[in-house]
């Protein structure tokens, strides 16, 4: 028996009331969608009358009716289709699904909306642009997908998070992303969410769309809503995907091998050939890229059930995730299980109650990067090709066999046994890769329970009264033990560290509000008021030990702090509970006329708990307005123009203001005593500590919201029936009043407690970001037969600039790499966090760079630095071409981003003698002439100068395919006799092209967040995957 | 109901911080002030120990490092000549007013001010009804004024630090430097009646704590700075007739500045520092400069043998200038105890500090054979001439049980005393013979080749560039006798590396030389030395300019 079929049955009997009146015919038919498979559950109606039925599990139907009647066959997902009877008994209908954008709700804040009557910018993505994606990661599965949204990939480490960035950069803050909300549950991150779990993501992008969440929305919002049975259509469905992914380096690692190394490094002067005599055997040339990243299978699976009728569903999928990084090595490892769990049920015709639920549970370790002063990434690029990776002991550095002979552990290769040495001559900036992987073992986890449970409650048929609580229960724990070990004077252990975290979270927002949707004649009102309080708890525990001897024994089984010893041992103890909570009122009252005109305007009353603002400056006060015009609907078009020329035409407009809060913090408007932080021993025998309390210096008492203002117009439109996609937007926002980390004069003295979490910089609002952008997306689809395609692209510019900035606080310094005058800045006139180096204009014939003394004055200094770059591209696009030929179906999808900069800090000028990236040496003015074409100087001339010039800032453009797949969807006839409803196989590549000047091993992901965007200090490069999967419902 | 519910939740947004109490709840007590001179204590430990968190990054000592690269007693080494840059700047006389150290050692001094100040703002004047609250107030004051006698000597008008500066307050400058010196010498006496002294000679916990006799020291500094002689002479009389203070023994000269020395009689102050596993020690003790300026450890095969006094950890940044070592060579002699205690030859590193090879070399020429000791990088130590600084080396001695540094900062030794309280006297006169006795005394100690016989400046100035040497004064001295022009104009001119010859010419035994091929790189860079009329003070940091309106930049800068 068809399952399908079994399971309608059981639904049918619960579910499906019976209503047939007697009347003077009886009509039958079946309702087919389509591709003629029968529809279930469609229902039947006697327009007029409250009579009808539904259709039965083989789309049979049967109705009593008054002969002149008509019927209306209607089923969520289809168009609806209305027949008069006109005496006739049998009546077959086919139901065609409803690909009509026209009428496709929106999720908005706190409620729904038409499509096509939105005013603002909001921009969808469907569950099957997020479909098979390779990535775990719900904000990662966006990226290509929306205009003027950048997915900013800034690892690709297992189990590490995109961050997105709507409309631009609005803030020096570092956390200037979107406020992302979950089916109505503020979440941190939706890093935990399996992109297979969502049926639909909105961005809200401009100021009035985001208004309705206020203080939080500057920086834009993303509305995630998760699968619902409800989308089963009325039959249950059954489904298992999965994914079997191998995945390698992308791109090669090209750093100088042997005999490039040797040449640099005589020209450089630090290697002799007496030296290559003593130590170099003459033929070793590791290729550390391959010797670090190795392919590696990571996997995905899901199961899930689905179902629904017209008053309920249920939607439960699991979901597991084991992803290993391409770092050689379990050390790399992401694991994460999650349950989603949504239903919801119309209790009474007046009352629906539901709930979503997500539990996930997650496990990690990773392997350090980012760091410009040494890391297992960083250790990657600058190890020296000269020596083997591994050997004996005769390998081993004379200060290693020192530190070995005194006892002290040297790292090995647990495969071998042998040791991970080091170079012999010369040195690697962080010692070997894999003794960066190796010297701690450390791993975190923990589960989350995120959900929400909501009652609907309708007294009217046009007023639903919404009371939602939203909670987030977050348990994690984390544990590190390191050794003492010894690589080199600067890679090593000197203690024994033992360290264990325990972090509980719980947080949960109430929220009531009430919509109110009703027709008066042509015209539509929408009101919405509502309230929102928000808490969020927190209580953690860190403990940690350190010293020569900290444990009863270092066997496996001691490793725990239950085993420590009592002398000898600093132990750092931590614990805080602490508590956040926000209150908000908001409101939205929109009106709409004849489908032609609608208006809508939002305010929004925030406050935040008084660790952000003083008491009687909390609230933040939010409106906006929009408004749209859709054009076609007027009679001058209608009548005018064809609709399979201009199907639909709308301007758009809107204006509203968002705040930031992410800036303030740690009660930044007041002055109090920190108690006894601070200690003195007044004998230099007993250290007891005499304590000192000190006041904090760094208040602003005047401190008020950081706003964003937004102006956005648009224009959206489809031509050649709906065939061509057209939406168009400009914007510009306008962050006013931006907090601002005000250096105060070093007279003061304010004192730099920054391990006692001091700040020395008063929060100021003083400055102004403006980000202007245009924004288009197209699309086309159609189809020709058995073939249908579909094209979509979209492309995003993006004007960022400090606009002011108090002239007391002139320019913020954000990050300086090591060894480097490039310093990231944050000043009036530029791009946020822009590039302050040299400019060179060439090389010389001594083969030094060309500085260029822009004072004049004769000395090349810090002063001559200038703008020469910035991490944010101007542009984003992304476009994705869909196929489908009977069975066969065909997706690429590629994106990129252009104009943006982005600066290496491989190479440190005082440490010359570690490997780097090929390009310097093969670029190095070697001999008299070659400043013609030489592109660095002279190897003996690598100076500080030339590294924070001009000359190591690169164009971070790129273009990636990220996705080539091909899919086959095996025949029903033959899948149906094993009772599968639906089967599709499928392959991909991914990320397997790329196309980029960059030097390094991933333009992507060359960009170190915060103040140091467009730094790269040895990221984690995104790995390129072959993939196979299956999808099966049942 | 909603109401009721609506009005809960806004009381819930109320939440109080955690760790801290009110201002106005403070600062009443006995017992606070004593808790706020605590917090004064621990500001100057830090701030003179360790520039953590300021924009001289982590590795800098603010007592000594900016003084001590401007100057003829070291070189600004490291790596390579792309190493240390700021550093390199500061010694060649070409630094900036964006210099980093420059412009983190000016932020310590003024925070060591401000903490102090919240003493002396909060129980000075009326408030002070207890002899607690005037002797805290008086501790607080002579720690304000080292601060701001540095300030002074380095800046010139930098501007006093008398109150607690609002955030928003951008102080001018002083009137003059000589203005400064005097408010400081004021400032003093204000303090000197409540302070204290210690009980006895040997009291070492008297050297760790601000008294009366330090406050005469501090201010005859000051005097002599303003060369004020004669008040200079009389208030570190005051130090001498005490009678609480005398120089170790020639023999226990290593000991200064090292655990071993911690409080010993010599010392007049020094910000304490006992590790007891402080969860914050770190902070306080913070050990990244004494590691820089450790031996270049990734060049040389480490004298780590059993018994050794060497951490094999460092970074080679200060190394004995050419000029210094030949001085002390001339005038102590190779075998005086100063000499011994403040550098070591290569010939005594190679064969005199313990290796883990000795055991297989038990005689010298078997030791001079010997591939695991020595120089072996083929470029050599740069910024070296053969000598390696042993006085303010990080030792074994100094290491807490978790390889961090147990060690003390001294701000005045009574060798100083000594030395200021002869220049004072060859300045003016020296009636009863006290101030040639304090010179010989200095003299005898060293174990000197050169005896002093008479009392003038030229023995005064070679005497205290020996004695003092990298404890902080040099330039100071320079500056004030008129001689920095002629002792530093050359400054930048000459980096050496020093090789060894059995690792560069594989050469059968050790042989270390002085390598001068790229020895002038910075001169033919730079326009380096030494500037009469600028480089007596330092510039005012960029960053502070750009805030403060009302700061006027030093001549030349």
């Amino acid at each position: 028996m068809n399952l399908k079929k079994h399971v309608l049955g059981i639904l049918l009997a619960i579910a499906v009331p019976v209503c047939a009146y007697a009347q003077n015919v009886t009509v039958k038919g079946q309702v087919k969608d389509d591709a003629g498979e029968p529809l279930a559950l469609v229902s039947v109606a006697e327009l007029g009358t409250t009579n009808g039925t539904v259709t039965d599990l083989d789309g049979f139907y049967s109705i009593s009716v008054a002969s002149n009647s008509t019927l209306q066959f209607s089923f969520m997902g289809y168009t609806t289709v209305t027949q008069e009877v006109n005496g006739r008994t049998a009546i077959n209908v086919t139901l065609s699904e409803d690909a009509e954008l026209l009428d496709e709700v929106v999720v908005i804040g706190y409620g729904v909306q038409k499509k096509s009557d939105l005013t603002g910018a909001v921009a969808s993505v469907r569950a099957a642009d997020l479909k098979n994606r390779p990535m775990a990661d719900a904000a990662a599965a966006l990226q290509g997908k929306v205009s003027g949204v950048q997915i900013l990939t800034t690892s690709g480490a297992p189990g590490s998070g995109a961050e997105i960035r709507v409309r631009g950069y609005s803030s020096n803050s570092d956390k200037i992303g979107p406020l992302l909300i979950v089916d109505g549950l503020q979440v941190d991150n939706i890093q935990y969410l399996d992109p297979e779990m969502i049926a639909n993501v909105e961005v809200l992008k401009d100021a009035a769309s985001a208004a309705i969440y206020g203080a939080q929305a500057g920086n834009g919002v993303v509305l995630i809503t998760t699968k619902s049975g409800s989308a089963s259509k009325g039959s249950g469905r059954i489904f298992y995907n999965n994914q079997f992914q191998l995945s390698q380096l992308s791109r090669k690692l090209d750093i100088m091998n042997a005999q490039n190394y040797i040449d640099y490094g005589m020209a450089q002067g630090f290697l002799s050939q007496k030296m290559l005599d003593d130590y170099y055997d003459g033929t070793t040339d590791v290729d550390w890229g391959s010797e670090v990243f190795v392919p590696t299978w990571s996997q995905r699976h899901t199961v899930g059930f689905q179902g629904g009728n017209e008053n309920g569903s249920v939607f439960l999928s699991v979901n597991s995730v084991h992803n290993n990084g391409i770092f050689k090595g379990d050390k790399d490892v992401y694991d994460r299980l999650t349950m989603q769990l949504n239903a919801d049920y119309k209790i009474k015709k007046w009352l629906t109650i539901g709930t979503n639920n997500s539990i996930e549970k997650w496990d990690s370790k990773s392997i350090s990067q980012q760091n410009d002063n040494g890391s297992a990434m960083l250790a990657t690029i600058t190890s020296s090709p000269l020596f083997p990776v591994r050997g004996d002991e005769t390998h081993l550095s004379k200060t290693q066999q020192q530190q070995k002979d005194l006892g002290v552990k040297i790292l090995k290769d647990s495969d071998t046994g042998l040791y991970w040495t080091l170079p012999l001559i010369g040195e690697t900036q962080s010692g070997s890769p894999f003794t960066q992987r190796d010297a701690t073992d450390s791993n975190s986890g923990g589960f989350n329970i995120r959900g929400v449970a909501f009652v609907n409650f309708m007294p009217l048929k046009s007023l639903t009264f919404t009371s939602r609580l939203g909670y987030r229960l977050s348990y994690n724990t984390s544990h590190s033990y390191t050794e003492p070990y010894y690589a080199n004077a600067f890679v090593k252990a000197d203690n024994y560290t033992i360290s264990a975290n325990a972090y509980t979270g719980w947080y949960y927002q109430w929220e009531n509000f009430a919509n109110f949707n009703k027709d008066f004649g042509k015209s539509n009102v929408n009101i919405m008021a509502g309230m929102s309080y928000i808490e969020n708890n927190w209580d953690n525990v860190e403990a940690s030990a350190t010293g020569k001897n900290i444990l009863m024994g270092y066997a496996d089984n001691f490793l725990y702090m239950d085993y420590l010893l009592n002398d000898g041992v600093t132990k750092t103890i931590r614990n805080a509970p602490g508590r956040s909570a926000n209150l908000s009122y908001f409101g939205r009252i929109g009106y709409s006329y004849d489908d032609r005109y609608s208006i809508q305007a939002n305010f929004r009353a925030d406050a935040f708990d008084s660790s952000k603002l003083p008491k009687d400056a909390r609230w933040g006060y939010f409106p906006s307005v929009s408004a749209g015009w859709t054009i076609s609907n007027e009679s001058f078009i209608k009548d005018n123009i064809d609709s399979s020329v201009l199907s639909f035409l709308k301007l758009r407009a809107s204006w509203g203001q968002n705040g930031n809060v992410n800036v303030l913090r740690d009660y930044p408007y007041s002055t109090s005593v920190r108690s006894n932080v601070l200690w003195y021993q007044y004998s230099v025998t007993d250290p007891t500590l005499t304590t000192g309390s000190v006041t904090t210096g760094a208040a602003n008492p005047s401190l008020k919201w950081e706003t964003a203002e937004q102006l956005d117009l648009g224009i959206d439109a489809r031509f050649f029936d709906n065939r061509l996609t057209v939406g168009l937007d400009y914007f510009d926002k306008t962050t006013k009043d931006l907090l601002v980390g005000a250096p105060v004069a070093c007279e003061v003295g304010l004192p730099a407690f920054g391990d006692k979490g001091f700040s020395t910089t008063p929060t100021i609002n003083a400055g102004e970001v403006s980000n202007k952008g245009i924004e288009l997306e197209l699309g086309w689809k159609d189809k020709i037969g058995d073939f249908s395609y579909s094209i979509n692209g979209n492309v995003a510019h993006l004007k960022n600039m400090v606009t002011y900035i108090v002239p007391t606080v002139d320019r913020i310094a954000g990050r300086t790499p090591q060894g480097t005058h490039l310093q990231t800045t944050f000043e009036q006139g530029h791009s946020i966090w822009y590039m302050l180096g040299y400019e060179c204009t060439g090389i010389d014939d001594q083969g030094n760079a060309k500085i260029v003394d822009q004072d004049g004055n004769g000395k090349i200094e810090e002063a001559d630095r200038v703008d020469i770059g910035c991490g944010i591209p101007d542009w984003t696009f992304g476009i994705t071409v869909n196929l489908e030929w009977k069975n066969f179906d065909f997706t690429v999808f590629g994106t990129g981003v252009a104009g943006n900069e982005i600066y290496p800090t491989s190479f440190r000028v005082d440490r010359p003698s570690c490997n780097t990236y090929s390009y310097y040496w093969d670029n190095a003015w070697k001999k008299a002439g070659d400043e013609a074409t030489a592109k660095f100087p002279a190897a003996n001339h690598w100076t500080t100068e030339a590294f924070s010039s001009t000359l190591n800032v690169f164009d971070g453009s790129y273009f990636k395919i990220k996705t080539i797949e091909l899919g086959y969807t095996l025949p029903r006839e033959l899948t149906r006799k094993a009772y599968i409803s639906n089967c599709r196989v499928f392959a991909s590549l991914d990320n397997y092209f790329t196309f980029s000047k960059y030097i390094g091993l991933d333009p992507e992901t060359a960009t170190t967040g915060g103040n140091a965007t467009g730094i790269d200090m040895g990221t984690y490069p995104t790995s390129k995957s072959l993939i196979f999967g299956v999808n099966i419902d049942f | 109901m909603t109401a009721l519910v609506l009005t809960g939740c806004e009381d819930r947004l109320d939440i109080p911080q955690k760790g801290v109490v009110l201002p106005e709840d403070y600062y009443k007590t006995d017992a606070d002030a004593e808790s706020a001179l605590a917090s004064a204590y621990y500001t100057a430990g830090r701030f003179f120990s360790n520039t953590m968190w300021t924009s001289a990054g982590w590795n800098e000592c603010p007592f000594l490092s900016m003084w001590e690269y401007a100057s003829d007693n070291i070189y600004a080494a490291g790596n390579n000549k792309a190493d240390n840059l700021d550093c390199n700047a500061i010694n060649s006389f070409r630094h900036e007013t964006n210099n980093s150290l420059i412009t983190g050692t000016y932020e310590c001094y003024y925070m060591i001010a401000r903490i102090a100040n919240l003493v002396i703002d909060n129980f000075d004047g009326d408030k002070a009804d207890s002899d607690t609250k005037k002797r805290c107030v008086a501790e607080a004051r002579v720690l304000r004024d080292q601060a701001q006698l540095l300030l002074a000597l380095a800046w010139g008008t930098a501007p006093i630090a008398d109150h607690v500066f609002n955030s928003d307050e951008k102080p001018g400058n002083a009137a003059s430097q000589e203005a400064v010196l005097q408010w400081i010498a004021d400032d003093l006496d204000k303090a000197i009646p409540y302070l204290t002294s210690k009980d006895t000679i040997t009291d070492k916990d008297g050297a760790v704590k601000v008294t009366k006799e330090y406050a005469y020291a501090l201010k005859g500094k000051a005097l002599l700075s303003k060369k004020d002689y004669a008040g200079a002479k009389t208030a570190l009389k005051k130090v001498i007739d005490s009678k609480l203070y005398d120089l170790v023994d020639a023999a226990d000269m290593t000991k200064l500045y090292h655990y071993s020395g911690r409080g010993c009689k010599e010392s007049v102050f020094e910000l304490n520092l006992v590790y007891s596993g402080q969860s914050d020690y770190y902070g306080r003790c913070q050990p990244n400069w004494k590691i820089l300026w450790s031996w270049r450890s990734e060049k040389i095969n480490p004298p780590t043998g059993p018994g050794t006094e060497y951490v094999h950890n460092g970074w080679g940044e200060v190394c004995p200038s050419e000029k210094f070592v030949n001085t002390i060579l001339a005038y102590d002699g190779a075998n005086s105890a100063r000499r011994k205690a403040w550098i070591k030859s290569y010939d005594e590193v190679l064969y005199e500090m313990p290796y883990t090879s000795d055991a297989d070399c038990p005689t010298l020429a078997a030791k001079e054979a010997d591939r695991n000791r020595g120089i072996f990088a083929a470029d050599g130590l740069y910024g070296n001439v053969g000598y390696f600084m042993w006085k303010h080396l990080y030792r074994v001695e100094d290491q807490t049980p978790t390889n961090e540094i147990q060690w003390n900062m001294c701000l005045m030794r009574y060798a100083e005393v000594l030395l200021m309280y002869a220049e004072a006297c060859a300045m003016t006169s020296d009636e009863d013979g006290s101030g040639l006795a304090a010179l010989k005394k200095v003299n005898t100690r060293a174990q000197s080749a050169t005896p002093v016989t008479t009392l003038d400046m030229a023995t005064v100035k070679t005497e205290k560039y020996l004695e003092m040497w990298l404890d902080g004064t040099r330039f100071q001295d320079l500056v004030r006798w008129g001689d920095a022009e002629a002792a530093l104009g050359h400054n930048g001119e000459d980096y050496p590396s020093f090789c060894d010859a059995m690792f560069t010419k594989s050469e059968a035994i050790h042989r270390g030389y002085v390598e001068r091929g790229d020895a002038d790189w910075c001169k033919k860079l730079y326009n380096v030395g030494f500037k009469k009329g600028k480089h007596e003070v330092f510039p005012f940091p960029f960053k502070e300019m750009q805030i403060n309106p009302n700061l006027k930049q030093n001549a030349g800068y």
